[in-house]
């Protein structure tokens, strides 16, 4: 929390991406960036090249030409073991739905992600202590799969934030939610976050989710490429 | 974590699992159960005769003389003259010669005419000796001086009185002709049991052994038969063997054979060779198949797992980790199978060894990892290995692009 409002959780500059070369740009976007401690909202309605960013920031995809910097990291400057292992520790992501690996309990969901992150140190007790702080502690010993969704959204912010990392990413999070369960998700996933300093960056094509967030960005004022949503479409046919 | 994650995710398919599992056992099963009666057959085939240097018999081919004179399988197309047999025995450098008869049976077992010489002589496995308990039965070479007599005493091999529960001491009847039903029964004059041979895992087993004379006198005619099945012939000389048996295959009073029983042996396994063969291209295919099946069964649930490792490369997890992911699965499927078989072979073989060595008189090691079994245990796992490539580079290659695409 020191370093709040003193250098961007995400920046992005002169960022240029399709999923091959040759392809007409997904992706432009000259200049982007969240400051940390922010919780922004990016509104994205399908086709905007909503995906292609997030792969982008987590580091899974490399753009063509540009920089996508997290918490003062350079990712294109890293290799993709560098990226992963980057990732694992100063990334949460949530997705939609399916975030946990439904064979294991929630306990192992959460340990999963300071596996990668090779933070396996107190762990266990930070761990414990995220799952308690979300009203999880009774289902610790639980498989995933037999959670509610709205509980399995929980472990996810649980799984996001055990790391503590700068930057939790989540994608259409509530969608999978009734109005009453995304109400508590949405407060939950901001006080947890604010609590462990991390900035979060919510993406999703529902307008409704705007009034919980600082600032709101629509991806289709940021992005300059054209034809955006024809292609992002023929990606998506798989 | 890793192990978790593996025994999670095959644990959650436990059904598709087993099966794959069991189609790796049933696969081994038959590998390592063809392999296995492959070398104990050729073990023990090979261990039938020793110390033999030719054997001698009416021409007829190599392979259905050792078989009936060995093996006791089959019949003799026709005899050979006591005559022939004395002349060629006399001959210079034969250091021993015992005339075999065949043709009458007890129960189901085969009754061998022969002379006392052949519990001497008569060598199997590593150029062991028979081991006789009890004594055998006189006949014109038991002594120096002695007669030819008939005693009707029999010398059992070791299956015979196992199964027929026969002692020293006991009486039996024989038959004309084999068949345990024979209309033709010399009931006028019943064998005593002097002597019982130790194990050998040989046809001698299988065999009642009684002399010549009493042979004879049961069809009442003798004391010294007319004719004999066939003789063996142990040397003074081995480099002999080659000289005699030119001279026997070219005697001029009677067609006669003359075999090299190592020669034989060999032949005979060649010809079981194609089948032999045959059988290990099957089983070949059946373990092909069942790798095919591991294969196929990781293939298919990629697409069920597509989330599962959205989430384990958003949680930092290389491609790399989740490639070993796929191939530990498949390999623990594999050895699971594997070692599920060899225990269940093992411990069937050992059940069975000893019901199968009083059948069939053959000894059957429990000891399915042997050396030869090894190469084909080793090749499985690396064919496992190699097939699981497909899914697991599949899943490396997808997840090294993409986090989601939805």
């Amino acid at each position: 929390m020191q370093n709040e409002k003193t250098e961007p959780a995400l920046l992005i500059r002169d960022l240029q991406f399709s999923w091959s070369r040759g392809q007409p740009d997904l992706l432009r976007i000259p200049a982007w960036q969240v400051m940390a401690g922010d919780r922004v909202f990016l509104y994205g309605p399908s086709g905007s090249g909503k995906s292609s960013l997030l792969n982008l920031i987590s580091g899974i995809a490399s753009p063509l030409a540009g920089v996508v910097c997290v918490a003062g990291t350079d990712l294109t400057q890293l290799s993709a073991r560098q990226r992963d292992r980057f990732r694992a520790s100063s990334i949460g992501v949530i997705f939609q739905q399916f975030n946990l690996v439904s064979y294991l309990s929630v306990f192992d969901n959460v340990r999963l992600g300071t596996v990668f992150a090779q933070q396996q140190a107190h762990a266990d007790e930070r761990i414990d202590d995220l799952l308690d702080r979300l009203g999880l502690g009774k289902v610790r010993n639980d498989k995933a799969a037999c959670l509610s969704v709205g509980q399995q959204q929980r472990v996810a912010i649980a799984r996001a934030l055990v790391n503590a990392p700068p930057l939790v990413l989540a994608d259409e999070p509530t969608s999978a939610l009734d109005p009453a369960a995304r109400d508590a998700f949405v407060n939950t996933l901001l006080t947890c976050s604010a609590a462990s300093g991390s900035t979060v960056l919510v993406v999703s094509h529902d307008h409704a989710l705007a009034g919980y967030f600082d600032k709101s960005v629509d991806l289709q004022h940021i992005n300059r490429a054209l034809n955006s949503a024809n292609t992002q479409d023929t990606i998506n046919v798989r | 974590m890793f192990v978790k994650l593996v025994l999670g995710s095959l644990r959650t398919r436990r059904l598709t699992v087993c099966l794959t599992i069991l189609s790796v056992f049933v696969s081994t099963l038959v590998v390592l159960g063809v392999e296995h009666i492959r070398q104990e057959a050729r073990s023990s085939f090979s261990k039938t005769v020793a110390g033999v240097d030719l054997i001698v018999g009416a021409r007829t081919g190599q392979i259905n003389l050792l078989l009936y004179s060995v093996f006791r399988m089959g019949s003799a197309t026709s005899n050979i003259s006591w005559q022939s047999y004395q002349h060629i025995s006399t001959q210079p450098g034969i250091a021993w010669s015992v005339p075999i008869s065949l043709g009458d049976s007890h129960r189901g077992y085969r009754v061998m005419g022969t002379t006392s010489d052949y519990f001497r002589h008569f060598r199997y496995g590593n150029n062991q000796n028979l081991q006789l308990q009890g004594h055998a039965f006189g006949d014109y070479r038991s002594a120096a001086d002695a007669r030819p007599a008939a005693d009707f005493n029999a010398v059992l091999g070791h299956a015979v009185a196992a199964r027929l529960g026969y002692a020293v001491g006991d009486t039996f009847a024989i038959a004309h002709g084999m068949g345990s039903t024979s209309f033709n029964v010399h009931e006028q004059s019943p064998f005593t049991v002097t002597g019982i041979l130790a194990a050998t895992g040989t046809p001698v087993d299988q065999t009642i052994h009684v002399s010549l004379e009493s042979l004879e006198a049961a069809h009442q005619s003798g004391p010294i038969p007319e004719s004999i099945t066939a003789f063996m012939i142990g040397l003074e000389s081995r480099l002999q063997t080659f000289t005699l048996q030119r001279e026997i295959n070219a005697y001029a009073q009677e067609p006669l054979l003359a075999i090299l029983p190592g020669v034989a042996l060999s032949e005979l396994w060649q010809m079981m060779g194609v089948v032999e063969r045959m059988l290990s291209l099957i089983a070949g295919l059946i373990m092909v198949s069942a790798l095919l099946g591991i294969a196929t069964m990781l293939l298919s649930t990629l697409q069920q797992r597509q989330r599962e490792i959205a989430v384990l490369r958003a949680l930092g997890a290389r491609p790399l980790f989740l490639f070993l992911l796929i191939q530990a699965e498949a390999l623990i499927m594999t050895v699971t199978g594997m070692l599920l078989a060899i225990a269940s072979l093992t411990l069937t073989l050992t059940l069975v060894a000893g019901a199968i060595s009083r059948q069939f008189g053959v000894f059957i090691s429990a000891q399915v990892l042997q050396a030869d079994a090894i190469p084909y245990l080793v090749g499985m796992i690396v064919l496992a290995m190699l097939l699981a490539l497909i899914p697991a580079t599949l899943v490396y290659q997808r997840s090294a692009t993409l986090l989601l695409h939805d």
